[in-house]
């Protein structure tokens, strides 16, 4: 028990030290303290640690620093104490903002409210992750398994596997290949909190990170919602109603709750920055503020070096609402060019371009700036399900309701001339590029798996909704307004009915993913880990292994008790693979367990040098125990371990 | 200062949730805390040792081994083995060569086996 509290311990100091300390003291080099509020600095904070800490250790893997618990733990106090020694030297020349204050100073019923949800917010999710904490899910076992490489190795990560070619009729192991598919940013603050905790990679940690930046993107909209409408009466409650749209209801969906156990870590920290990074191009934009736009660039480069689909989705809702705001400020846009000729020729701007230029060229590529990866993502949808999501799917992604409601909001930014402002064109150009990009990708150019983008839609929505709803209660209010062209009756029944709309189809989604799941797949998990373990001290750097990824749960994570390579041990994919008509897939794998007794298993075996066998033996156990070469070396109830002695 | 408050709270909330959630997973993560079952393997897998560990993580205590060259008995025996314990069982076995040796244990539930063909 002891034990148990002094990790806990060590996991919350860490969590402090690389997700809060960092970004609390760049917010107050480059802005003092007086131009956010409270809540503000602390999701704020909470972003730009991920970032700081992520150039932090790409300088120090650039610089050839080793990466190990004192050098983190250095790195990140000289920078934060650096940070600090510039604030208080400047300290007298920043200016404080009163309206920060204002918009963030709650009624004692709007608090109530907040505290409400948000506590409906983290009990929803905390019953939903009870459930599926335990490390077992495949992606992220693949991401951990490179976290867990940097903490071993003090270096920054080559990403690169090894594969089975066939070269002159025989199977061999290629030597590693690049592979774009993991992004740095995705793995770097994982590894600095192992280092600094001592917490094993496989345990709740990876999960709880991700869903207290899931919380944190949570918040992060609440105050953007905050910020578009701050000219706004009602602010308040439609940062309230934002609150409960993105909150409690659908807390469960996709790309909430279940992507943080699921380990979809860019799209996760992709929802925190892409928020944030439109919140200070807004406040740039709108105060005219040079510092704003810089934290802006360096929270979009940020983003960058976290997620290559989160980067694509904000440079095009970016697009989409310059395009929205040049259509509707058409006239002005001569006077507005100027003010943004002064912003952003700015010492601030240009130096942060400077820093970011340098990264990108001289310190760290991300691995997704290759011809080959672009290729990939860009060009007519090359299968089914990169042709765009119909109307019905995109539903489901976005959250019904959410979408309803959201696209009237859109109307009603345009009905109220909002679409001119930068508020206006930004909530219009982040929702609109959605739409297109997951209802219509070809229109674009774009070739990505549709449901991934309709996911991120929900955010924007949300928001917009936010702002439907509070439209039709300023209107119930408001009795005596002239501009009431319903009756109160109608408006009053309408708002109902969207109220109970919102409960129902959120609430209806969240029960359907409560009662889905269940803890039984841990204990198959448990004896995945107890083979891998076991194989672990058993093996020696002559040896290969194989195992399949059809009937062995959490195989993704047996690669991190190995620590050989990201393609080990070698895995039997799902079957369709190697039906793949467009890429020709390596058959080895799929034979070698599925038929190790014929001509091709064999050559297969003798090629690759696969000694031991990993699989589920009510499945695969048959052609083994028929075959002469093998031992049954290790069994359990779902999991037995083969030995190609001969 | 109603701001402070419910970022207070936000905190309380989480650290709840965390350690509730380490708590629940640290439980899940005990090979023993309410879970049932247990394996078998050899203590060498890779040379002619016959020496196998039976780790036991079920309610069960009484395990039954037999060491059989093909389908004929050689020895047998019976471990006590408590949960959570493992216990490793010496199999001397000579002449061994062209023989296909199982060991076959069971519970009075289910029944495991492990081999090697020399």
């Amino acid at each position: 028990m002891l034990n148990f509290f002094q990790s806990q311990l060590l996991f919350y100091i860490s969590i402090i030290l690389v997700l809060f300390l960092p970004g609390y003291f760049l917010l107050l080099v480059v802005f003092g303290k007086g131009k956010f509020s409270n809540l503000e600095k602390l999701v704020i904070s909470f972003g730009l640690s991920i970032i700081s800490v992520d150039f932090l250790m790409l300088l120090m893997g650039k610089l050839s620093i080793s990466i190990t618990r004192l050098s983190i733990f250095a790195a990140i106090s000289i920078f934060s104490a650096v940070c600090f020694g510039i604030y208080k030297f400047r300290e007298n020349k920043f200016s404080k903002d009163e309206s920060a204050s204002k918009l963030f100073d709650f009624s004692k019923n709007q608090s109530i409210l907040i505290i409400l949800l948000l506590f409906l917010t983290i009990f929803i999710k905390t019953s939903y992750l009870k459930d599926s904490i335990f490390p077992n899910s495949t992606d992220l076992g693949h991401h951990m398994y490179w976290s867990k490489l940097i903490s071993e190795t003090g270096q920054l990560p080559i990403y690169e596997e090894t594969n089975i070619i066939q070269v002159d009729g025989s199977y061999q192991i290629s030597p590693p290949q690049k592979i774009a598919d993991f992004i740095i940013g995705e793995h770097l603050i994982f590894s600095a909190i192992n280092l600094l905790s001592g917490i094993s990679f496989i345990s709740y940690f990876p999960s709880a990170i991700l869903f207290l930046v899931d919380i944190f993107s949570i918040l992060a909209i609440f105050i953007i919602a905050l910020r578009f409408f701050e000219d706004n009466k009602g602010v308040k409650l439609i940062g309230v109603l934002t609150l409960f749209l993105i909150g409690p209801v659908y807390a469960i969906s996709s790309p909430q709750i279940k992507f943080a156990s699921g380990g979809v870590i860019g799209n996760i920290i992709g929802n925190l920055f892409i928020p944030l990074a439109f919140y200070f191009y807004l406040r740039a934009f709108k105060e005219k503020n040079s510092f704003f736009l810089a934290v802006a660039l360096l929270v979009s480069a940020g983003l960058g070096y976290t997620h290559h689909l989160s980067m694509l989705i904000f440079i095009f809702a970016f697009l989409f609402s310059f395009a929205i705001f040049f259509v509707f400020n058409i006239r002005r846009m001569q006077e507005i060019a100027t003010e943004w000729k002064k912003i952003i020729f700015s010492p601030a701007v240009i130096s942060i371009f400077i820093l970011i230029f340098i990264f990108i060229f001289f310190v760290y590529t991300p691995t997704y700036l290759n011809a080959k990866a672009i290729d990939t993502a860009v060009g007519a949808p090359s299968k089914d399900t990169r042709a765009g999501l119909t109307f019905t799917q995109f539903k489901f992604s976005a959250g019904e309701a959410r979408m309803a409601i959201g696209i009237i909001g859109i109307i009603l930014l345009l009905f109220y001339r909002r679409l001119k402002n930068y508020s206006g064109a930004i909530i219009a150009g982040w929702t609109l590029a959605l739409f297109a990009m997951s209802l219509w990708p070809n229109w674009l150019f774009m070739d990505i798996i549709s449901s991934r983008i309709g996911n991120y839609s929900s955010f924007p929505l949300a928001i917009l909704s936010a702002f439907v709803l509070f439209k039709i209660f300023s209107t119930l209010q408001n009795e005596t307004s002239q501009k009431n062209y319903l009756s109160q009756k109608f408006l009053l029944s309408f708002f109902a009915l969207i109220l109970l709309f919102i409960f129902t189809s959120g609430f209806y989604d969240n029960s359907q993913s409560l009662s889905a799941q269940g803890a039984e797949g841990n204990l198959r998990s448990i004896e995945t880990f107890h083979a891998a373990e076991f194989l672990a001290k058993n093996i020696n750097n002559s040896d290969a292994v194989l195992k399949d990824h059809n009937y062995i749960a959490a195989d993704s994570w047996i690669k991190l008790f190995f620590m050989k390579g990201y393609g080990y041990p070698l895995s039997r994919g799902y079957f369709r693979r190697y039906d793949d008509a467009v890429t020709k897939r390596e058959m080895c794998t799929l034979w070698m367990i599925s038929t190790p007794n014929t001509t091709a298993g064999e050559k297969c075996f003798s090629g690759t040098g696969t000694d031991f066998v990993m699989l589920n033996p009510e499945y695969d156990g048959a052609q083994f125990q028929k075959s002469k070469k093998f031992w049954q070396i290790y069994s359990g109830k779902e999991i037995n371990i083969y030995y190609k002695a001969n | 200062m109603k701001e402070k408050k419910i970022i207070l709270i936000l905190v309380l909330f989480l650290l709840a949730s965390f350690s509730y959630l380490a708590f629940v997973e640290t439980r899940q993560a005990d090979l023993n805390y309410q879970k049932n079952w247990w394996v078998v393997y050899f203590e060498n897998p890779r040379n002619e040792s016959l020496n196998f560990t039976i780790e036991n993580h079920s309610d069960q205590n009484k395990f039954h081994w037999e060491v059989l060259q093909d389908k004929t008995k050689l020895s047998e025996g019976e471990a006590q083995i408590s949960k959570g314990e493992k216990n490793t069982i010496p199999v001397d076995l000579k002449d061994v060569i062209g023989k296909k040796i199982t060991i076959s244990i069971s519970d009075s539930k289910e029944k495991k086996e492990i081999y090697k063909q020399f």
